[in-house]
This record gives structure tokens, sequence and C-alpha cells, in this order.
């Protein structure tokens, strides 16, 4: 009788726990990163079926729209997604992306100085096991650590757990503005931090270099195209010296596979660079911001593009 | 493998559930198995030292039983040496090695030893001193040796409490592995609740301190005042949640299988006086020093100034337990003269608090009694977890730069938040030091072990709850070793 009445109250109280996991898993996931599953809805139900497509980290995600890419028959999609860095890419393309979705004629590589940091972006392949279809769940994985993001990124509740405390206390402010979602473009809300110099200085794995390297080489492989475009970021809070290294590094990539390089960081300087209020943080362009650097990025790659539309069309003409 | 580890979790489980299916003959056999994975999880090849020191002492302890008379003396510092010289070739011998190079370059002598390039075997400390108890209990006749190798070894090895304590002595452990265990809904939840807290501890509190402590001690010369103020006051935090935390994981892990091991903190930051503060802090190391080494050094009956140097000898020695470094030798010889610097001004400060009529007023009196044993135990901490006495001795004297005005203190107040915690991740932490001290303050130790028994089941679930929620989402899990293991 005793073990009875135990067993029930051991089953109402792991009950009353589930429901307060699965409330918060919920409305963490529905508050949330609300991009990735849209994201990753287009690769494995493709609809837009772009002819052009972006990758890269967050400052691609939240600095290109493809709505102002777009042009004629010219289909764009941005697939870059937060914390994603060259290993991620390599592994998502040939995993996810090549074996789902129509080949892309142009890839726009948002790149940055950062991107060979591995303490800068963190994104593994393991994290978005969430938005994978079943069978990546099991053969994927190779060792503990591995099944154990596999395992614990299923749940937003784990997953997005450090956000908890930043959503509790500012509850009223949005991050990510899901109403302007636009093939996987979404605009970031401005988060301060523009006030003070960053001391950040990129650790290029060499890990990193080496996939990247791969990554374009699956390209040429495929006759796609690629264009490496940097970002604007905010000048006023970073240490040229500091990003030295990684931009010969980059350079020297795009000049030795002679990639078109629209490099808006360190080059291209406009006004975008200087003006606080196109920045939602020191490296993300806001909503204002993407908007005026998308239509930029637009005039500058049309003659390219002009181009290479004609080339193609040529044959059947 | 570290408690806090995923590998843990698949781990614990599995060896819990397959103690209690197998046959009570071959569980030691199986807990030793299991023991000897979880350490060799760390360096594989380490549980070859762990092996030859088990060894020792078991034929220390057979043949100690076996003789009499000097020869059994002779035998157990044989065995004492044997054991002890693991220890030092690990940890202690480039300290003294480069102590000594010092020396002769001061005197312009050769001196050709250089330094061992070895990683110290994880919780050597411990395990030695747990080994060693049993010698000397063999040879004060209090034990009888153990025949049985695998369950001698099953004692050293038995996986909670390995690599970081609580260190038994025999006739507390030995024993119970010849019990036969059944299982106990009542005493596996225990357990389970007692792990939790544990985790709690360790990953809500600790290793949240342990990023703004990291950021201050890392170059302390950055800051002055409340920063410097904080690392102090967190890390004697971060060390108690931290490593009671182990405790209770250990402990609540033992006893999900039915095993019974020692306390090993008693709400040290509750004590009025630094006395009282190591009778209460990690216990099993404090009293392993007093029967081993303070009370065989005659302890308190062999006059004043004698007794004062066995307070600061053993302090010195358990300063050098800690570490193979000035620093700790420093920190332990600070603990033992404030203890007998208390002691000396006893009378003193007995006639200033009737002067000021503070005992008047006992819970207040208490309050700050229990406020300055606390601060001065954070401040001997500066030393410990400073990298160099030069950083140590800076922090010390600047604890109090920039708080003379308001502007000053406005000012820290502000850069406490470029310590690596934002505000409302601070806020979080320090609710959770209020949690933590709200429960330690209305369970007494005993019921610790049977935390919040007989108080309604509302109160009791909201409290599993708030722990479990605040475990999941405010947790740090960058598998951060425990402290201690370093000892």
């Amino acid at each position: 009788m005793e073990v009875r009445i135990r067993l029930k109250k051991k089953v109402l109280f792991l009950s009353i726990l589930a429901v307060i996991l699965v409330l918060m898993n919920y409305w963490l996931d529905r508050e949330l990163n609300p991009h990735y599953p849209l994201q990753y809805g287009e690769v494995f139900h493709p609809k837009v079926s772009a002819d052009m497509i972006i990758l890269g980290a967050s400052h691609a995600t939240h600095g290109i729209n493809p709505r102002y890419l777009e042009k004629d028959h010219l289909k764009v999609f941005n697939f870059s997604l937060n914390g994603a860095g060259p290993s991620f890419n390599l592994k998502w393309y040939r995993k996810i992306f090549q074996p789902n979705y129509p080949k892309p004629l142009y890839v726009i590589y948002g790149v940055h100085w950062g991107m060979f940091d591995e303490n800068l972006l963190k994104r593994t392949f393991e994290h978005d096991s969430k938005y994978f279809p079943n069978q990546f769940l099991f053969y994927e994985f190779s060792d503990l650590e591995a099944l154990r993001t596999l395992v614990m990124n299923r749940f937003a509740f784990i997953r997005e757990r450090k956000q908890l405390s930043d959503r509790l206390f500012r509850r009223h402010r949005e991050v990510y503005l899901l109403s302007r979602y636009y093939n996987g473009f979404i605009p970031y809300e401005r988060r301060g931090g523009l006030d003070r110099k960053r001391d950040v200085k990129p650790k290029n794995s060499r890990a990193q270099i080496r996939a990247f390297e791969e990554l374009l080489d699956e390209f040429e492989k495929n006759r796609i195209q690629t264009i490496f475009v940097q970002i604007p970021g905010y000048l006023p809070a970073r240490h040229d010296a500091n990003i030295l290294e990684s931009m010969q590094l980059l350079n020297k990539i795009a000049e030795d596979r002679k990639i078109l390089f629209l490099d808006y960081d360190t080059k291209k300087i406009t006004n975008i660079n200087t003006d606080p209020s196109m920045f939602s943080d020191w490296i993300h362009l806001n909503e204002k911001g993407s908007d005026a650097f998308s239509k930029l990025l637009k005039s500058d790659l049309d003659f390219l593009l002009q181009q290479r539309i004609a080339k193609d069309r040529e044959p059947s003409t | 493998m570290l408690f806090n580890s995923f590998s843990f979790l698949i781990f614990f489980p599995t060896v819990t559930i397959l103690y209690f299916l197998i046959p009570h003959k071959y569980r030691w056999f199986f807990l030793l198995m299991a023991s000897c994975i979880f350490y060799m999880v760390f360096i594989p090849i380490y549980i070859l030292v762990l092996g030859l020191t088990i060894a020792i002492d078991y034929t220390a302890g057979l043949l100690i039983e076996k003789t009499e008379g000097r020869r059994k003396k002779v035998l157990l510092v044989i065995s004492i040496l044997s054991t002890c010289a693991v220890l030092i070739v690990f940890k202690y011998f480039n300290f003294f090695n480069s102590n000594l190079i010092r020396i002769a370059q001061f005197f312009h002598w050769n001196y050709p030893i250089g330094a061992l390039s070895l990683i110290l075997p994880i919780g050597l400390s411990f395990h030695t001193f747990q080994s060693l108890s049993y010698v000397i209990e063999v040879y004060r006749g209090n034990f009888k040796a153990e025949h049985h190798f695998g369950i001698y070894a099953l004692y050293v090895m038995f996986y909670p409490q390995l690599v970081a304590g609580p260190i038994e002595r025999p006739q507390n452990l030995l024993p119970q592995f010849y019990e036969k265990h059944t299982y106990d809904d009542q005493r596996v939840m225990d357990g389970l609740k007692l792990m939790l807290w544990g985790f709690f501890k360790k990953v809500v509190i600790a290793d949240k301190l342990g990023i703004v402590v990291n950021q201050v001690y890392s170059d302390p010369a950055q800051y002055t005042g409340l920063p410097l103020i904080a690392g102090a006051l967190f890390f004697g935090i971060q060390v108690y949640c931290d490593f009671s935390g182990y405790s209770d994981i250990a402990i609540g892990a033992a006893q999900v299988m039915g095993f019974r091991l020692r306390d090993n903190f008693n709400r040290p930051f509750h004590a009025p006086s630094s006395a009282e503060f190591w009778r209460r802090w990690h216990m099993s190391l404090i009293s392993w020093f007093r029967d081993y080494v303070y009370i065989p050094l005659g302890g308190n009956r062999m006059g004043k100034w004698r007794w004062y140097f066995n307070i600061f000898f053993t302090f010195t020695l358990s300063g050098l337990w800690h570490g193979a470094g000035w620093g700790y030798v420093l920190w332990g010889s600070l603990c033992g003269c404030h203890l007998i610097f208390s002691d000396w001004t006893k009378n003193l400060r007995e006639k200033w608090n009737q002067w000021v009529r503070l005992n008047r007023i006992p819970t207040f009196h208490k309050g700050f009694q229990i406020a300055f044993t606390f601060s001065l135990f954070c401040f001997t901490l500066i030393i410990f977890r400073s990298k160099t006495l030069s950083d140590a001795f800076y922090v010390m004297t600047h604890l109090g730069t920039g708080l003379g005005s308001l502007e000053g203190v406005k000012m820290s107040f502000k850069s406490m938040y470029n310590l690596g915690l934002d505000r409302h991740e601070l806020i979080i932490v320090l609710v959770s030091i209020g949690l933590m001290e709200l429960v330690e303050g209305v369970e007494s130790l005993r019921n610790m072990r049977q935390m919040f028994f007989g108080r309604p089941v509302l109160f009791r679930w909201v409290m599993y709850y708030v722990v479990i929620l605040f475990l999941i989402f405010f947790g740090e899990y960058n598998d951060r070793a425990f402290i201690y293991f370093q000892f």
C-alpha cells in the first residue's frame, strides 16, 4: 500500500515537472530563434528554390536581405546561421544542403575577419539536430560529446536555457523581428555595446581555414560562382590592427581563387560603417542598416549578375 | 570522470541499477571495476600509481597486524614513507627541488637535478591520506587488517569519494562493503535529493561565481575596490559550494547504494569563531590532521606555547597538503596564527564586549561574529587563490582603494558588470546564494541527509522544483572540474 502511494507521488511529481518543462519548451521555442525552422524548412522542402544563396554567420543572417537582391527571375535565399563557421557550413553543405536542394548558380559567402576563430563562431552540426530528419539523429554522432549535443539540442528548454534570464528581465524587448522575416533574413534588434572599443583579436584556426578551402572547392566542383561579401561593422568600436592578419588571409584566398571580394568593412567604407543608428551591436546591422546595405550590395552586384545571366541564357537563344 | 559531466549522467544510474541487480557476493568486484573506470577516465595509466599505493598499504596492514614491538613501528614507518613517497614524487618534488635550485644559485653551487614533468594524479592527496589512516588504525589496534585484497582496494577506490573525499576511516567504510544493501526507496530518494543539492551548489553557484573570480584573479592589477572585494568574497563562497557540493554528491551517490560516508561540512559560514569554523569545514581532513598529527604532537596537553606550536604546525602542514607552493603554506600558517591569536586575545575581547555592551544584544553579537569569521576566512583565501604572492599582496592592499568617495563607490560598482556576469546573472547568482543560505539555515546537518523531511508537502515540492529549475536554467555546464581535484 505504502509502495503504491510512494509511486503515485513520484508519478505526480514528475508529471508536474514534465508539464512545467513542456510549457517552458513551447514558450522558448516560439520566442527565440524563430528563423531556424523556416531556413531548414526551405532546405528540406524547397519553395523558393533559390538561384543565389547566402551563407555565413549571424552578421549575414541579419545583414543581407534577399528581398533587395532579387531581380527578374533571380531568386535569393539567406541560409546563414548564427555562429556558423566554415567547418559547420562545409558539413551543412555536404550533408544537408547538397542532397536536398536544387543547385544554385551563386553563393554569396558573408565572410568576416572573425570567421576562422572557433571561440567566436561556435555553432556545431549537432546544435541543429532539432531541425534534421530523424535519420540524422543516430548516425551523425561520433563521440559522447556529439551525442550529448545532439540529444540536448532537441529540447528548447535546454538549448535556449541561457536566454531565460534575458527573456524574464527584458520581456518586452523583441530580439528577432519575425514579422519582417524574408527568405532566411531576419532583422536583429539593437542591443547596445557601441559605446566602447572592443579589444577582440581573432585566433585563426587551421581546421577552420582548411574547411573553408574545402567548401570553396565544393562550390568550384559544382560550378557555383562564389562571391565574398564582408558586411559593414561599426568602425569606431574596432581596433584595426587586431583584424589585419585575418584580412590578409581572406584577401589571399580570394586572390588565389579569383573570387570577387566585396569588402564593405575595410575597403568599401561608406556612411553605414560609422552611423550608430545602423547597428544593433558593433558587428551586427539592424533592420535599417541591413536595408541600406542590401540596397548598396544589390547595385554593386547588378553588373556582375547581368553578365552572368546573359552568359547562361546564350545557348538557348 | 567529473560528477557534473554527461558521462556521469550515464555512469551513475547504470552502475546503481546494476549494483542492485547483481548478487551480493559479486558486488564488491562490480563496484571495484566501476571505480576503476571512473578513475581511468582522467589519465588511465595512473591506475598503476593507485594500485601501487593499495598494494603497499594492504601488505603493510597484514604485516603490522602479525608483528609486535619495535618491528611493528619500523613497518609502520616504512609503509608511511613508501605511501608518502608517491605523493612527494608527484606533488612535492618540483616544489622542493625548485627551492633547492634557488638556494644553490644563491650560493653558486652546482645543482644537477632538474624538474620532473609529471601530471598530478587526480585526488592523490585524498586517497593517500585514506590509505595512511588505514595503516595507522591497524597499527594502533583500532582496526583489524583487511585480508580481502579486493575489498581493501575498494576501500581506497570507492568511486564516490575516490578523487575528492570525504577522507574515510577504515572503521566506517570497510565493514560496509560486507553489508548486504537492499533497495530502500526512502534512502534512495534522500540520496538523490542530496546529490541534487550538491549539483545546485556546484553548477548554479560555484561555477557562476568562478567566472567572476577567474576574471579578477587573472589580472588583479586591473581592479581596485569593489571588484577585488567581490573576488575575495565570491571565492570563499565558490570554494565552499564547489567542495561541499562535491561532498554532497559523493555522500548522496553512496547513500543511494546503501553506503554511509562521513559528513564533510556543517554550515561553516554559520560559525561564530575560527575555532568553530575549522570544526565545520572539511571535517574529514581536519579530523585526520587532528587524530594523526595534532594529538600525536601532544595536542593541548603540553603547555600553552607547545599547544600553540602544535596548532601552527598542523595548519601549516594542512596548507602544504592543499598545494605545493609557498602561497598554500602561508595560507595554512595564517589560519593557524589566527586561531592562536584568537585564543590569546580571548579574555581581552570578552572584556571589550562587556565594555561596549555587545553581550547585551546576543543576536547582533553573534551576527557580527559570523560576519567577521567569514570575512577573515575570505581574506586569508586571497593568498590561496592568487597566482603569485605579489598578486595576493596587491589584492590585500587595494581592497579599499577608490571607495573613499561616493563617486568612487559608483565607479567601482559599475566595474562589477565587467567581470563576466551581467546584471541579471549577478542577481540570479545572489538569489541562489540566498536560497542556499535559507535551506542551510533551516536544515541542520543531520537533516541534510533527509532534506526537508517532515516538512509540509507543498513546501518540499516547491523547493525541489525551484532547485531543479535553477539547475536547468541557470547552471553552468562547461564540465568545469571541481577545485579540490587538484589536491
